[in-house]
């Protein structure tokens, strides 16, 4: 193998110190039929004020990475292999106590549905106070109060409806508490799981921009999840796209819509009409996401692709560097980069 | 009440197969004794033709789902027409739609994994209709009809007719729910948001059989989304919806590239674009309360243009040209103003 062209267990992207890596992630959830990798080795930095996508249909594993970070996965789900740094700090190695500490304050984390992440007979007020006091126990309910109503303001909602119950409060307020929850203990970074996806588009746009505004002003890092590739390529600076449990590519923003390398991405670039573009016929992907307690051997997307060739069902393609920050798992770039004749042994 | 001009036809001046006139929706709220009302549509008025798609766009609570209900007669409307290939339905059959209006209307729900009953096989469902609506006699003629049914919609019969819905994925499940809806050949179809929850990566392809089926078979549809970019790539004419009222209608290109009416440039710009250049979005605030509404346009809470008329009056429509209307007091107070 060339020397210039690194193996996904080495660090993706140009990130020199990394506020988040997550190496070689692989987490399994056990069923009857033996385990299904979600998620098969997984690796990305996010830099420090940085917004990474992450988009992928439903079943590629995404939302599963977003919790594998948080250790926040539930049996039948584990984390079966791989390494998850914050800020240097092995995440996996937390010990409870740490753990409880790590979360919120670290890292903080949007849902996207607000009625189910909230809890319904708790005023939002006492729900902010909690999160603010399982971390300092010593803060005065006063002073936590004090700063409920100013995330309140932060995030646009009038502060006196902080002692509201969440059913009293519309859609997009809700999500704007529960944003206001996440940045309650000012954490570095913030994960955000399709948090608009249940929105109107114009108060999603508001929510977006009230994000975008807030980020500018405290400078923490999102790692932004969600299957809408135009909100995606809008909002985030690097996109890694997953497919069947991997990255299959990895790109800044304008790299990825602009010159799609993976035959998935370009397929999903093309898969969705645009407003105000030349009116042309589009056509989806054939076939559908694969069934991931067995999924195809070799490059998982081989059934569905356009240029597949017999070998790439059998050898599986390697997320490779191809241009300075933008890496592909794709035997057609393997091939033409490569000379790269490692899969051959 | 001054009669609403119809926009012209986009094939000269057929017929269309359904036209709803000044269609009301009132829902009952607060128990027995309250006489508080729930505004869900007010004053719709559309006309469909052979062979078109209609699209309707809004947000939650615009009434969009409503509109396909009371046309498809799941619920009574509380005022207002539907004609039916020139025959007034409710007149005609005040209680209940006949089999033959049902067999003409068909809808095509948003949930797959909801619409499909998951205790029977695809022949079951696709038997069902075949049976009820009396269209094939003998089981060779009905197997024969679900396999031309299954292929229409790009599914291998021998594969897939035995199969049962959670052996699907969801994009076939709605192509099962199109075969079903097919089987008893109607001239429109109601599609309420029928690729929103399906993965990005298998929705054209729903789309793409719609437009396939269009121009085979001359079928029309009302096609209720919350994408505008879907809307147009489908819709031949786009209408918006805001709470409960119709307020801009032209075709696609049209309400895309020219729009009029201050609610459908807020909803332009709120779509997120890659290739367009970002603006701000202006309005700011939820949509009104339809639980008995102040009198006036809906949107003048928001409108950035609000005038002392707009909160009094709900203007009727003003043709900007031919094919494309507002009902907005920026261009005049319109004809039927209600």
């Amino acid at each position: 193998m060339q020397t210039e062209v690194r193996p996904s267990g080495a660090p993706s992207g140009v990130v020199e110190q990394p506020l988040l890596s997550v190496r070689n992630l692989h987490i399994e959830y056990a069923s009857d039929q033996g385990a299904v990798k979600a998620v098969d080795g997984v690796s990305f930095d996010i830099a420090p004020g940085e917004v990474f996508g992450l988009a992928g249909e439903s079943g590629s594993g995404k939302s599963t990475v977003a919790h594998g970070i948080l250790r926040l996965l539930q049996p039948p789900a584990v984390i079966t292999g791989g390494e998850v740094r914050f800020q240097g700090n092995d995440v996996f190695a937390l010990n409870d106590k740490q753990l409880s500490d790590f979360r919120w304050s670290e890292i903080s984390m949007v849902m996207q549905s607000a009625m189910n992440a909230l809890n319904p007979v708790m005023r939002v007020s006492d729900q902010i106070v909690d999160a603010i006091q399982s971390h300092d126990p010593k803060r005065s309910n006063s002073d936590c109060l004090r700063r409920a109503k100013d995330l309140f303001k932060i995030v646009g909602i009038d502060p006196d409806r902080v002692t509201a119950y969440p059913h009293e409060l519309s859609g997009g307020m809700r999500q704007r508490a529960m944003i206001a929850m996440a940045l309650a203990l000012d954490p570095p970074m913030m994960i955000m799981d399709e948090p608009t996806t249940a929105l109107d588009v114009v108060v999603q746009k508001e929510i977006m921009q009230e994000i975008e505004d807030l980020k500018a002003k405290l400078g923490f890092s999102i790692l932004f999840i969600t299957h809408d590739l135009s909100l995606l390529v809008e909002f985030s600076d690097r996109i890694a796209i997953m497919y069947a449990g991997k990255i299959v590519e990895l790109a800044p923003a304008n790299v990825l819509f602009d010159k799609p390398l993976h035959p998935y991405t370009q397929g999903l670039m093309s898969s969705f009409p645009t407003l105000t573009g030349e009116k042309k016929h589009l056509s989806s992907i054939p076939g559908s996401p694969p069934d991931m307690s067995c999924p195809p051997s070799g490059c998982r997307f081989h059934p569905r692709c356009p240029k597949f060739a017999p070998m790439h069902a059998q050898v599986e393609p390697e997320l490779i560097e191809v241009e300075p920050g933008h890496w592909v798992a794709c035997h057609l770039h393997t091939l033409t980069i490569g000379k790269d004749q490692s899969w051959r042994s | 009440m001054a009669q609403l001009a119809q926009p012209a036809s986009p094939n000269g001046h057929e017929q269309p197969i359904l036209q709803v006139d000044q269609l009301t929706k009132r829902f009952p709220v607060g128990g027995l004794m309250s006489k508080m009302e729930v505004h869900a549509l007010e004053d719709v008025s559309f006309s469909i033709h052979r062979s078109e798609v209609v699209s309707v766009v809004g947000e939650s609570g615009s009434g969009k789902s409503t509109t396909a209900r009371l046309i498809s007669r799941l619920m009574p409307p509380s005022s207002g027409r539907i004609v039916l290939n020139g025959v007034d339905i409710l007149a005609k059959e005040p209680r209940r739609p006949s089999l033959k209006y049902r067999s003409q209307v068909q809808m095509v729900f948003q949930d797959p994994f909801g619409s499909l009953n998951g205790v029977h096989t695809i022949r079951h469902h696709l038997v069902r209709p075949l049976k009820i609506h009396h269209k094939t006699r003998g089981r060779k003629e009905t197997n024969e009809r679900i396999e031309e049914l299954l292929q229409t919609v790009g599914m291998d019969a021998k594969t897939y007719a035995d199969k049962y819905p959670h052996q699907l994925s969801g994009g076939q499940r709605q192509r099962i729910a199109i075969a079903r809806a097919l089987a008893v050949d109607p001239v429109l179809l109601l599609a309420d948001e029928p690729i929103s929850m399906l993965d990005v990566s298998i929705r054209m392809g729903i789309l793409n059989l719609m437009e396939r089926l269009k121009q085979e078979r001359g079928l029309a549809y009302l096609y209720i989304t919350h994408d505008l970019a879907s809307a147009r790539y489908i819709g031949d004419r786009t209408h918006v919806m805001y709470a409960g009222r119709m307020v801009e209608g032209a075709t696609s290109d049209d309400l895309v590239h020219d729009p009029a009416h201050p609610y459908t440039k807020l909803l332009l710009s709120a779509v997120p674009d890659p290739r367009a250049e970002r603006a701000r979005v202006e309005a700011r605030g939820e949509v009104p309360s339809l639980i008995d509404p102040p009198p006036g346009c809906p949107f003048a809470a928001r409108c950035p243009y609000v005038m002392p008329v707009c909160r009094e009056i709900m203007p009727g429509q003003t043709y900007l040209s031919p094919t494309h209307w507002v009902r907005c007091h920026l261009f005049g107070e319109g004809v039927g103003i209600s």
